[in-house]
């Protein structure tokens, strides 16, 4: 007994790692990991080298204002300690307060009009209270999840601020922390102390006008939400494109294994096919997510966070994913046309799986700075736009009109390239039976047919 | 009787191939090849295993591109591609194994272009004896009457041209019957078949034309009566008396198939039956022997050559 249980391990064993498969497997993981670690860096490297202009408005009575000095001086300090400073290049801007609420919002008004034109990257406002009043600094931004600005410039400012307050009439204490600290280890040190105390920060909503033209000030987000927003979008996303994908393949592979392909090939235009499948299966696919992206608004109005996703972001998920699906669905098509068996198909689906898998790669990096170039070049790059033009969207980006017009456009003329690619795959691949074409046959399907 | 068909272009010739060649690597599937199939006849495609009567049928249903040389189908150029008018049985079959028999065939019917297909999908059912299994999943079926399923699927939407690759495979004498008969009722209806079998009994029983190809090349094409005039000849069957396993090497046979205590004689064309039959006797002892009209298979053995080595039964 053992002797055949060996000789059928034997078997298995030498099928399995003898396939080319495997091997691609065994070379794919540590290229998977390497990206994942190379990703972050290069996007560090493609941070626009863009001055980022912050507005503060200071509310505080004199003699504690001077915020911007003090920001002044600990970038300074920063870039004396690093030669560079993290956060990029920034630029501060006073905007004085009005002598009433009014004028105040007015201003706050003008410099949301500049977020949104892209001609500000963010505004925070110093209120006047006691040390420890919440909401005492006020972030204003468009962004989900603005990483920089959320973790160092305000960080900084509220340190700063914190710092003014504790000890207004003792200038002596800035320059005693300086000789003791790093500047950055001043500035989370003083922000985590006293955040721990209170919600020292409120992330704010850009103010907008009512219909009677009253400017309402930006209602308080819940910025981790916020931030997630579009990781789940994101995912949503690339699940429903794998689990939609998934039956298009072993769809194809299944009828070319019992024939039908021949039969439906005399019935029909292999584009006719191909579109038919594609539509259905893509179908299946934005079911599966409209009822996860259903459910998930339902559970975000339950737990009150439905607020926290803007209007505009199930549409434009709705859009881009039903692109992604007729994307990728016709590569797992044109996969699974091109070969025999299941086996054949995981080795050649490879290079579609990592291109599906890219855009969760750069994910992170995009949605942290959804207005930088990395975020602006890869949205553009037609096998990740849905998912990263969604992504920078969903994390609030200051888009050109163009911008996610283009993406789709590239999208849409990428997916009728590889519907026609794909189709001649299918035309061709169905007739072809047993090992699998080479990449010599498959491109010369493409020009001619057999 | 075969009626014209309402609102279709009159076309002479259902199928026209001038100089068509096909090959896979080095390997002439198709070597040029001249056919014309005129509308309103059972056209017979035979030849060997690996003869090009498929590679040639794909190329008909516009499934496979020939090399050089033209194709037109019911007067359109380049193959018949996926039009209505095409009925088209592959060699390999295939059906949704998970779609009930009904559903699979509106399915084929629709793609076709009826709207309202079950009127017809139902009366094909009845026609073939397929009436109880309408609502059985096609995983359900016996090999046989998946066959009869296939058939049903590709002549529902009542074609002006059906291609028909070996139709009659895997199934019984009374099905095979049935289906031979609904084949004969698709040209009264003004339904062109051309029809790929190895059943030469069947074809010479069905088709109207044949057309003959060995290694990719023409060998054989015309009305079938003609042929059989022309190239047919004689044939000869005798029998032993006793129980023989081979028979020895005779002039003027081309092939030899033993059935019982009796083996039929596939003749060259000008041998004479007589002398065919001394010679045998000079050697082995028989009780009888009966000459008669050749049939398409002794034409067939003569054209592409035939197993002597005293198999029983048919050979082709």
């Amino acid at each position: 007994m053992i002797s055949r249980i060996a000789v059928i391990a034997r078997r298995e064993f030498i099928a399995a790692v003898a396939n080319k498969a495997f091997i691609i497997g065994v070379f794919l993981m540590p290229v998977m990991i390497g990206l994942s670690v190379w990703i972050p860096t290069v996007a560090e490297r493609f941070k626009s080298d863009k001055v980022r202009v912050v507005a503060i408005i200071d509310r505080t009575p004199p003699p504690q204002t001077g915020a911007i000095k003090a920001m002044e001086s600990l970038k300074q300090l920063v870039l004396r300690e690093n030669g560079k400073d993290p956060v990029g290049k920034l630029d501060f801007e006073e905007a004085r307060a009005g002598a009433d609420e009014t004028t105040t919002l007015e201003l706050k008004f003008d410099l949301a009009e500049r977020v949104r034109a892209g001609k500000l990257a963010a505004f925070f406002e110093i209120n006047p209270g006691r040390d420890k009043d919440p909401g005492q600094l006020a972030y204003y931004s468009g962004a989900a999840f603005d990483k920089d600005m959320l973790t160092s410039v305000a960080a900084r400012l509220a340190a700063i601020s914190q710092l003014q307050r504790s000890a207004p009439s003792n200038p002596l204490l800035w320059a005693r922390v300086e000789k003791r600290y790093k500047a950055e280890e001043l500035a989370q040190m003083l922000y985590a102390g006293s955040k721990a105390q209170d919600n020292l920060l409120v992330q704010r909503e850009l103010p907008t006008r009512d219909g009677s033209g009253k400017v309402v000030d930006g209602k308080a987000v819940e910025s981790v939400f916020r931030a997630l927003v579009p990781v789940f979008a994101v995912i949503l996303m690339f699940m429903a494109v794998m689990v939609g994908g998934s039956p298009q393949l072993n769809g194809v592979l299944e009828e070319k294994m019992n024939r039908i392909g021949e039969v439906l090939l005399g019935s029909a235009m292999p584009m006719e096919i191909l579109c038919g499948k594609l539509i259905g299966m893509s179908l299946t696919g934005l079911v599966l997510s409209s009822i996860y992206l259903g459910g998930g608004l339902l559970v975000g109005r339950n737990q009150g966070f439905l607020p926290e996703i803007r209007p505009e972001i199930p549409v434009w998920f709705l859009l881009f994913q039903v692109l992604a699906l007729l994307m990728f669905g016709s590569l797992f098509i044109a996969v699974g046309s091109a070969c025999s068996d299941l086996k054949q198909a995981q080795t050649m689906l490879t290079p579609v799986t990592l291109t599906a898998s890219l855009p969760m790669l750069l994910m992170l990096p995009v949605i942290e700075d959804p207005n930088g170039n990395l975020a602006r070049v890869v949205s553009l790059f037609p096998p990740a736009t849905p998912m990263l033009m969604l992504a920078r969207i969903a994390a609030g980006a200051q888009l050109a009109w163009w911008e996610p017009v283009l993406g789709a456009l590239l999208v849409l003329v990428t997916t009728l390239g590889t519907l026609w690619v794909a189709a001649r795959i299918f035309q061709n691949g169905y007739l072809h039976q047993g090992q699998a074409p080479s990449l010599r046959l498959l491109l010369s399907w493409l020009v001619r047919r057999n | 009787m075969i009626r014209p068909r309402a609102g279709k272009t009159p076309v002479t010739d259902a199928i026209r191939l001038s100089g068509v060649c096909k090959r896979f690597g080095d390997k002439v599937a198709v070597a040029p090849l001249d056919l014309v199939v005129s509308e309103g006849s059972i056209h017979g495609f035979l030849g060997p295993n690996g003869s090009g009567k498929t590679t040639t049928i794909r190329m008909i249903t516009g499934l496979l591109g020939a090399d050089s040389g033209s194709i037109e189908v019911l007067g359109r150029a380049g193959g018949a591609g996926a039009s209505p008018e095409i009925g088209y049985l592959p060699e390999e079959r295939g059906l949704y194994r998970g779609m009930t028999v009904v559903a699979v065939l509106e399915f084929f019917a629709r793609l076709k272009g009826l709207r309202k297909p079950r009127r017809a999908v139902l009366d094909w059912l009845e026609r073939l004896d397929l009436a109880e299994a309408a609502n059985l999943r096609v995983e359900a079926l016996s090999k046989g009457m998946a066959q009869r399923v296939q058939f049903i699927a590709s002549v529902a939407h009542a074609p002006r041209l059906a291609v028909l690759d070996e139709p009659f495979s895997g199934l019984d004498p009374v099905h095979g019957g049935q289906l031979m008969k609904a084949v004969l009722d698709l040209r009264a209806n003004g339904t062109t078949v051309v029809l790929s079998t190895h059943d030469l009994t069947v074809a010479q029983r069905l088709c109207t034309h044949v057309f003959m190809i060995h290694k990719g090349r023409k060998v054989l094409d015309g009305p079938l009566d003609a042929l059989l005039v022309e190239r047919g000849g004689t044939s000869l069957r005798v029998t032993t008396r006793e129980p023989v396993e081979r028979l020895p090497p005779i002039a003027g046979v081309v092939a030899s198939f033993r059935d019982g205590m009796s083996w039929d004689l596939r003749l060259a064309p000008d041998s004479d039956p007589s002398g065919v039959a001394r010679q045998l006797l000079a050697v082995i002892p028989l009780t009888g022997f009966t000459t008669g009209t050749a049939s398409l298979a002794d034409i067939f053995f003569r054209e592409v050559g035939g197993r002597d080595d005293g198999t029983t039964g048919q050979g082709a």
